[in-house]
């Protein structure tokens, strides 16, 4: 079993589009860092604080801001085309001949996947966190950055990969499940970014289980919030509590997990023939 | 002794959405391989070969019927000899963009098999100098060989290439047909399906026809092609029927071609010294000689009443003299033999 998690690692991480997609976000992190540091640097203004302005506070909950949904599109689409590219390439029947356990072939994906993941979001975290740290140095300030919050951050580090790894296990098993990795990625993009923003609205009830509110609240350590009602009812008004990040990280495991046993189902009874 | 790859009632079913339903393989009885040899599996597109090798790797579930691999079934118990089998499906899959070298080192650490067989088998295909250019770079016959290296990795009892001579120039043909001999050679059972039956029979011990999903013909390579009709010698001689007439007087079953100067002579090719001599002795020269072999490609024809006519013969002659027609051709329904000469 272990040679065939370290396999399915090498394979994913030997893949363009394992490489090219972080690469990708780093670039774009990049260059936001430089256009910003170009406005300070040509502005009246004063650079960030670090802690406060960026971070969010001590505690660090506003760290990644909304490049967390960004990781979790990452996620999603190194899973899915992973998967996709087996069956593109064929390559899924010849594994098989291999290794014709499916289970077994299917847990070393979801273990390498998840690790995989979870790596590659800590990673373009790690950067993005470190080029907002050395703006702040050099155009502003990083006063208040101490073992507490390199502590807290050290913690958001290891939630955003914890999450990043479950929406891995989605895209997963929602590609295997439907056997297309197009079909799986462009479902996942239309949910969130129109369903899920729907959702909140319409169905809060619903929207606070769904997998993207979810990891926001474990990536950044903080609450679920939801509507008190729907404006369906003529309600709406005010956010409220709904649950913790902990439990919020429940409902990512549920949805990772549930995504891969429902995805194990189907492949177990499908017939390759690629 | 277990048989290496046995079917039984084999049938596959595709249910299609919106059409009707395809049967690939239908109530299909079938031993396949021996070690040391090579069993060809034989049938034209769409006739249910990569189906039923599906089948036998546990790629695909049959609809009813069974398939046993070293004795365990294969849609359940296939994990037990995976590592006895290697296997090529349709066309040779691998990662594009990984190199050649990479595939195999990924296919092997699957199986805990060291980097050292990957290079063995990379020799054995003759890749190894181009073992680091990535897989979409291949030629098709580089990638059928590495293909065959990735099945080669862990040294298989069995090795099940399907179409491996697809797509391949004649030169590229021929050197998958040494391979597919040498590996024979270490002692390997091959069973190689394909639709160009010409081109295998070349290099198979053993030979099923499959057509439409169902069983036509199995046997060893000579049981079937004495489906084909038999074999023949064609000479060119200036007095061809002088020849004939010569030939018939001393029971030879001659005949001649017409509207050439060419006479056959239904014997094996092993007698055609006989002929050669028989004809000098009455002063009549041979300017031409040769053999012509019953194919497989006309024992298919013969046994499905498919396709064109069989070639020429003694029912052809213009002026046949002989009396004893040639041996007639089983009709389509002819019964399918098992290898060893009974009806299956």
């Amino acid at each position: 079993m272990s040679n065939l998690v370290i396999a399915e690692i090498q394979r994913i991480f030997a893949r363009r589009m394992t490489r090219y997609f972080p690469l990708g976000l780093m670039g774009v992190i990049l260059l936001g860092v430089g256009i910003a540091g170009a406005v300070i640097a040509t502005g009246d203004g004063d650079g960030p604080d670090f802690v406060n302005d960026i971070a969010g506070g001590p505690e660090a909950t506003e760290i990644l801001g909304p490049i967390t949904l960004l990781l979790a599109v990452m996620s999603f689409v190194v899973a899915a085309s992973s998967i996709g590219a087996d069956a593109k390439s064929g390559m899924l029947e010849q594994l098989l001949t291999w290794e014709p356990r499916r289970g077994r072939l299917l847990a070393a994906r979801a273990i390498a996947v998840f690790v995989g993941t979870a790596l590659l979001a800590v990673i373009v975290a790690v950067f993005l966190i470190t080029s907002l740290f050395v703006l702040s140095a050099a155009t502003g300030t990083t006063s208040g950055v101490d073992g507490e919050f390199s502590g807290n951050v050290l913690a958001v580090l290891i939630r955003t990969g914890l999450a990043g790894g479950f929406f891995g296990l989605l895209g997963l098993g929602i590609t295997l499940a439907v056997n297309s990795s197009i079909g799986a990625i462009v479902g996942y993009i239309i949910y969130a970014v129109i369903i899920d923003n729907l959702l909140v609205f319409f169905l809060p009830w619903v929207h606070r289980f769904l997998p993207v509110i979810n990891l926001d609240a474990v990536a950044a350590g903080r609450d679920v919030e939801r509507l008190s009602a729907s404006v369906l009812s003529g309600g709406g008004g005010d956010f409220v509590f709904s649950h913790s990040w902990q439990t919020a990280f429940l409902i990512l495991v549920v949805w990772g997990v549930g995504a891969v046993v429902v995805a194990w189902a189907v492949f177990s009874r499908r017939d390759v023939d690629s | 002794m277990t048989d290496i790859l046995q079917m039984q009632g084999l049938m596959k079913r595709y249910q299609r959405r919106g059409r009707d339903p395809v049967m690939a393989v239908s109530d299909l009885d079938l031993v396949l391989g021996r070690g040391g040899t090579v069993h060809g599996f034989l049938g034209p597109n769409g006739s249910g070969k990569t189906t039923t090798i599906r089948c036998a790797l546990g790629l695909i579930r049959p609809t009813s019927g069974s398939v046993s691999v070293f004795g365990h079934d294969a849609t359940t118990g296939f994990h037990h000899v995976a590592d006895r089998v290697g296997a090529i499906v349709e066309n040779p899959k691998m990662f594009p963009n990984f190199t050649g070298r990479k595939n195999l080192q990924l296919l092997a650490r699957m199986a805990g098999i060291g980097k050292g067989r990957v290079e063995e088998v990379l020799e054995v295909v003759d890749l190894r100098e181009r073992g680091d250019d990535t897989f979409t770079s291949y030629s098709l016959g580089m990638k059928q060989r590495l293909a065959i290296a990735g099945a080669l990795l862990k040294d298989p009892d069995l090795l099940i290439l399907d179409e491996p001579a697809n797509g391949l120039d004649p030169a590229g043909i021929a050197e998958m047909r040494v391979l597919i001999r040498d590996i024979a050679g270490q002692g390997k059972a091959i069973v190689v399906s394909s639709h160009q039956l010409g081109e295998i029979e070349q290099v198979c011990d053993d030979v099923t026809i499959i057509h439409n999903g169902h069983l036509v013909v199995t046997g060893t390579l000579a049981e079937v092609q004495r489906h084909a009709g038999p074999d023949r010698i064609v000479a060119t001689i200036d007095d061809r029927d002088a020849a004939v007439a010569a030939l018939q007087a001393s029971g030879m079953p001659a005949f001649p071609r017409p509207t050439s100067r060419e006479l056959f002579v239904e014997i094996p090719s092993e007698r055609s010294a006989e002929v050669n001599q028989l004809l000098a002795s009455q002063g009549l020269y041979l300017s031409g000689l040769r053999a012509e072999n019953a194919s497989l490609e006309q024992a298919f024809l013969n046994l499905t009443g498919a396709g064109a006519p069989p070639p020429p013969t003694a029912a052809e002659a213009v002026h046949p003299v002989a009396s004893a027609p040639p041996p007639v051709a089983p009709p389509p329904s002819s019964p399918a033999t098992d290898p060893n000469g009974g009806a299956a």
